[in-house]
């Protein structure tokens, strides 16, 4: 699988995910603002939780702080994977 | 709800310092509550030994882990053990304590950040490897072990009396974060209890307790358990003295 799809499976995901806290699915996309999506730091910290299941990889919550939108939280978590997995 | 009213069938409970004393029979009340339960203790392998032995006795479930809780290596290894075991740390009780007493004066840096590390810190760094997996869980129960020394001087416990005030800070503010997910923070304020950690505390101490005796481990972790139940689940941030009256 190349980079690029990887990170792609790994946003799908995530927003399947994000959707699970609260906002309606087709309203998660790349831009979306965490705070109109009332993602709060709790549910990021959750989605890290998640992401350490699903990937089977350490996830530090830490990573996410500062994140903006879902897609901010996306390419983050895809980075720390490919890292973590020594790509 | 299943047997003994406990919903969560994946979950688990932590206490540590439970090789004896509160800690021992906190894990024998929340293993009667239906918890499978991680017997933290960090010496007495004997006495740890022993509170899984009754636990399965009495038709438990128990897994004694050793290490030093002060250690974050050992924090995250023992969070390992349980989990592996019995599954998500559910119900987290910080009851790891050490005294070393000396007057203010001439308290070594040592003994100051010794009792801070084990007291103090090692309930930090439990609670928020713990809380991870509460999150997640939409429930949790951490119970905070302070002490009566947290409201009360008592000369020669700086260092003791800081890090057990220190926990009700860390209770009140924790509870106030985690509220919105189900987990509920608290803290116990034993006074007086009949264990190895006031074997050196004269009789006529007992005096100043309006209930004029000492308590036992078993009611103090009567009110750590019921903290711990879905039962508690409106109360959060909140301090419950166990202490025959002595900070009334």
């Amino acid at each position: 699988m190349t980079e690029v799809a990887a990170g792609a499976g790994i946003e799908t995901k995530v927003f399947d995910m994000l959707a699970t806290l609260g906002p309606e699915r087709e309203d998660v996309t790349g831009e979306a603002l965490l705070e109109d999506l009332d993602i709060d730091s709790l549910d990021v910290v959750e989605m890290a939780q998640w992401a350490e299941e699903e990937f089977d990889v350490p996830v530090d919550p830490e990573k996410f702080v500062g994140s903006k939108t879902a897609g901010d939280l996306a390419s983050r978590l895809a980075a720390i994977v490919a890292e973590a997995r020594g790509g | 709800m299943s047997a003994n009213g406990r919903r969560h069938a994946d979950g688990a409970a932590l206490v540590t310092g439970a090789s004896r004393g509160i800690g021992a029979a906190t894990a024998h009340a929340l293993a009667a509550a239906g918890w499978p339960v991680g017997v933290s203790y960090r010496e007495d392998e004997q006495g740890a030994a022993a509170v899984v032995a009754s636990i399965e006795e009495a038709g438990g479930r128990a897994i004694a882990v050793r290490g030093d809780i002060a250690d974050p290596e050992v924090v995250q290894a023992t969070f390992g053990e349980v989990e592996d075991t019995f599954g998500r740390v559910l119900v987290l009780v910080n009851n790891a304590g050490v005294r070393r007493d000396k007057l203010a004066a001439s308290l070594s840096d040592e003994d100051w950040d010794g009792v801070l590390d084990v007291n103090l810190s090692a309930a930090f760094r439990t609670t928020r490897r713990a809380l991870r997996g509460m999150i997640r869980a939409r429930f949790g129960r951490i119970v905070n072990v302070s002490s009566a020394i947290a409201l009360r001087a008592n000369p020669g416990q700086a260092n003791y009396a800081a890090a057990k005030a220190g926990l009700i800070g860390l209770t009140r503010t924790v509870a106030a974060e985690v509220a919105s997910r189900g987990i509920t923070v608290n803290a116990v304020v034993p006074g007086y209890i009949d264990t190895k950690l006031i074997e050196d505390v004269p009789a006529e101490s007992f005096r100043a307790v309006p209930a004029r005796r000492a308590g036992t481990p078993e009611e103090a972790a009567a009110c750590i358990g019921f903290l711990a139940s879905e039962e508690a689940s409106y109360i959060t941030g909140s301090t419950v003295a166990v202490d025959g009256g002595l900070t009334a």
